[in-house]
């Protein structure tokens, strides 16, 4: 990392000098925007926006760190039907050479394509409109927003609240929203061939979710009471949408919506199980329930035996244990236990899912770890109560899981409860902790997170087990990095390289910390380069729709003063004119922006006091552009730029 | 900065025609090299000379719009009366640009004078 460490003491000369120095600064702005573009977005994996001359990511060493944002864009594709299965088996096949043989790609970037068309999203929109892809949406296009269209689609496939009710949605409709709803019912309530083979929803598959709404209780019924000839009539309320994207919700509406006859009572899924080294057999999971309390006199879970499992009363609506154990699959994926498919198939990752997450759980308990433990939903959160929730027997092949006692253990991870705080708040505290507390080097935190190195294995599994799911942790769940800590113990192994198998929990902290990271780093480069093109008096170029051999581009050159001029080609079209003014137009709207992100930035980076430490400066611009953003705009972003006139 | 100096008046000029990268520059600029980059494609200086006085005499390049404006807010307006088909665009741009630059200008230094402006004592 001594490379690393020299362009950080770059970085702060040049930034000192721009401070200090009306001469120097200008020659220090031309050595920081190559830092910045160069340097950082090569350290930082920053697609870097084509339209201000200076881009250098094409060469394809940089292209190859796009990679991960390749597989997350694709299993978003695949989830969401944009691309089919085969398509989906075909690109972990061949993901090793797609960034070198491109017609790899091919069916890839058409599913991009259908996606960006059908996306509303005032970012996306924005980018569409700006910059104007042409007919034929190229890798190139694609690679340069790579981290933009990854983020927007996600929200399509995740189960943490941030994908809001849409404003009007038809059913039948084949949009994202109608392709995410199809999605979540397959993977809640895939009870039928019919649901399972759906790309989007359509009006015959209303009765399934009339189903889930009358079992689960949500009181969000599309069409209570209608007849045959009514379902044309049937709509999708907000509330559905809002409880169908939140799998809190969503367990909270099944702990409420048990038979009466086990309320109250202490239920828990059972199956046995036969462990033959690799081999692993289950046999069908069941819902099981106690003549007993949920919580007993003590304030505790009562304990499972094998007699009492054995004993206990079986539901016989197997519906329950489905939904019970899809849920519970989706939670222990959601905080990355689990790397499987959502499918209700109960197997040997959900089974290790269930203890690894166990084990954890008790290992904190018994270094005496009891920071950060949420209490408020046990009646006493005890190591005892922590133990009882996995009753675990491996010869005789025979488990019982508290379905709700896991669940709050997980929901210590991640929740989708309001969590106080600011955006990157929590981030900056885990970061703080591995730097002093765990006594991980700046240095070797760096090379941990930033090279990816050894998550290299986690790719390469993918391509053996084809079904696999990452789950990608959304910008706008605050509770992620806060019950993170809860595993800062294998965070630093994984960092000093004690760990030789990246575990999903490490994974999905790699791979958030970079998102984040990334992010923020993507919104100051962006930034930095109008700022710097302004000041260095570098054009605002449009490009030209369709290129025409040696002429010049639509531009907007400012100089140090403001005064301008325009160049407008004498064959330029209404549609190219249209496109320049919208780029000037973004550019006004951000400057304020613009300009306090890099005041920022050029401060913190005077704050690097040792080698290393872009974990954390990019952890610190991440938390801080946030919560600009939100004071500029007075609300959460969800794109980089707003329609909003700056206040 | 010493472009504060500079900040009096705010000249916005479009112009319109056909520029051409030439050959060797363009060569230049296409094999990805960033260090042998020529400075510039083009000479903007060379380019404000022009407009000022002979741009016309090459036929190449013809002002669509021009816009003054004084520190006291007095503005004066140039457009061109033969801008055909697509004048109209040609000025919804130009004043967009001046919109663009007076706003901008004064945000730029309302922020960044009190920081950047600060001499070494």
């Amino acid at each position: 990392m001594s490379a690393d460490s020299s362009k950080v003491s770059k970085f702060k000369q040049h930034c000192n000098q721009i401070f200090q120095d009306d001469a120097g600064g200008k020659s220090s702005l031309v050595a920081l925007e190559r830092l910045v573009e160069q340097d950082m977005a090569n350290t930082y994996k920053i697609p870097v926006s084509p339209i201000l001359p200076g881009n250098s990511s094409t060469s394809k060493d940089k292209q190859s760190q796009l990679r991960g944002l390749w597989h997350q864009l694709t299993q978003h594709l695949v989830d969401l039907r944009y691309i089919s299965e085969q398509e989906f088996l075909e690109y972990q096949g061949r993901k090793k050479q797609i960034l070198e043989q491109r017609e790899f790609l091919i069916p890839i970037i058409k599913g991009v394509n259908k996606y960006l068309w059908q996306e509303t999203a005032p970012d996306i929109r924005e980018l569409l409109n700006t910059y104007d892809p042409g007919p034929y949406l190229t890798q190139f296009w694609v690679e340069q927003h790579l981290a933009s269209i990854a983020e927007a689609i996600s929200k399509y496939t995740s189960f943490d609240g941030s994908l809001a009710p849409p404003d009007d949605y038809e059913i039948g409709e084949d949009s994202c929203y109608g392709r995410s709803l199809a999605f979540r019912m397959r993977v809640i309530f895939a009870m039928d061939e019919a649901l399972d083979d759906a790309d989007i929803f359509d009006r015959s598959m209303i009765k399934y979710t009339i189903s889930l709404d009358n079992i689960l209780k949500l009181g969000s019924n599309p069409a209570p009471n209608l007849r045959e000839e009514e379902i044309e009539d049937a709509t999708i309320s907000a509330e559905f949408w809002a409880q169908i994207c939140d799998l809190d919700e969503l367990f909270e509406a099944f702990f409420a919506a048990v038979p009466e006859k086990i309320q109250d009572k202490a239920y828990a899924i059972t199956y046995k199980f036969q462990k033959q080294g690799d081999q692993f057999q289950a046999s069908d999971y069941e819902l099981i329930y106690l003549d007993r309390p949920a919580i007993n006199n003590s304030g505790n879970s009562p304990k499972w035996t094998v007699g009492r499992i054995n004993r206990a009363e079986r539901l016989k609506a197997g519906i329950y244990a489905n939904i019970a154990c899809r849920l519970l699959q989706l939670k222990l994926w959601q905080t990355s236990f689990y790397l499987g498919a959502i499918d209700g198939d109960w197997g040997k990752m959900s089974h290790e899912a269930v203890l690894d997450a166990h084990r954890l759980e008790l290992s904190l308990w018994e270094k005496g770890n009891k920071e950060h433990v949420r209490k408020e939903k046990f009646q006493q959160y005890s190591k005892r109560t922590v133990k009882r929730s996995v009753f675990h027997k491996d010869k005789k092949g025979i488990i019982a899981i508290d379905l709700e006692d896991m669940h709050q253990i997980l929901q210590n991870y991640v929740s989708t409860v309001e969590e106080n705080g600011e955006a990157g708040e929590n981030e900056a505290k885990i970061i703080d902790k591995l730097r002093s507390e765990a006594e991980v080097s700046e240095e070797r935190l760096d090379k941990a997170i930033l090279t990816e190195k050894s998550l290299d294995k986690c790719y390469d599994a993918a391509s053996e087990s084809p079904k696999r799911r990452v789950s990608y942790v959304s910008m706008k769940n605050k509770s992620f990095f806060r019950g993170l800590v809860r595993g800062i113990g294998k965070l630093v192994s994984w960092i000093i390289g004690a760990f030789k198998k990246v575990l999903g929990l490490i994974f999905s902290f790699a791979k958030a910390i970079i998102d984040r990271i990334r992010k923020g780093f993507q919104l100051f480069a962006k930034g930095f380069r109008y700022l710097s093109h302004l000041l260095l008096g570098r054009p605002i170029v449009t490009p030209r729709i369709n290129p025409n051999g040696s002429s010049l581009p639509m531009f907007t050159r400012f100089q140090l003063d403001f005064d301008a001029i325009n160049y407008i080609p004498e064959d330029a079209t209404e549609r190219e004119l249209k496109a320049h003014g919208k780029t000037l137009d973004m550019m006004r709207k951000s400057m304020i922006y613009f300009i306090d992100v890099v005041l920022f930035v050029i401060k913190m980076i005077g704050r690097l006091t040792q080698p290393g430490g872009w974990v954390w400066l990019g952890i610190t611009i991440f938390k801080w552009l946030f919560r600009r953003i939100e004071e500029l705009f007075q609300l959460v972003p969800q794109h980089q730029w707003s329609e909003d006139p700056v206040a | 900065m010493s472009f504060v100096k500079d900040l009096v008046t705010l000249d916005v000029v479009t112009v319109t025609g056909s520029m051409k990268i030439t050959v060797k520059d363009k060569d230049k600029r296409t094999d990805g090299d960033q260090e042998n980059m020529p400075d510039s494609i083009i000479d903007f200086e060379e380019l404000f000379t022009k407009i000022n006085g002979t741009a016309t005499t090459r036929g190449d390049l013809s002002i669509v719009a021009a816009t003054r404006i004084n520190l006291d807010k007095d503005t004066y307006n140039f457009v061109a009366n033969d801008l055909g088909d697509v004048g109209k665009g040609l000025v919804e741009l130009h004043f967009k640009s001046v919109d663009m630059a007076s706003k901008s200008r004064a945000e730029i230094v309302a922020r960044l004078m009190p920081n950047w402006g600060r001499k070494k004592k």
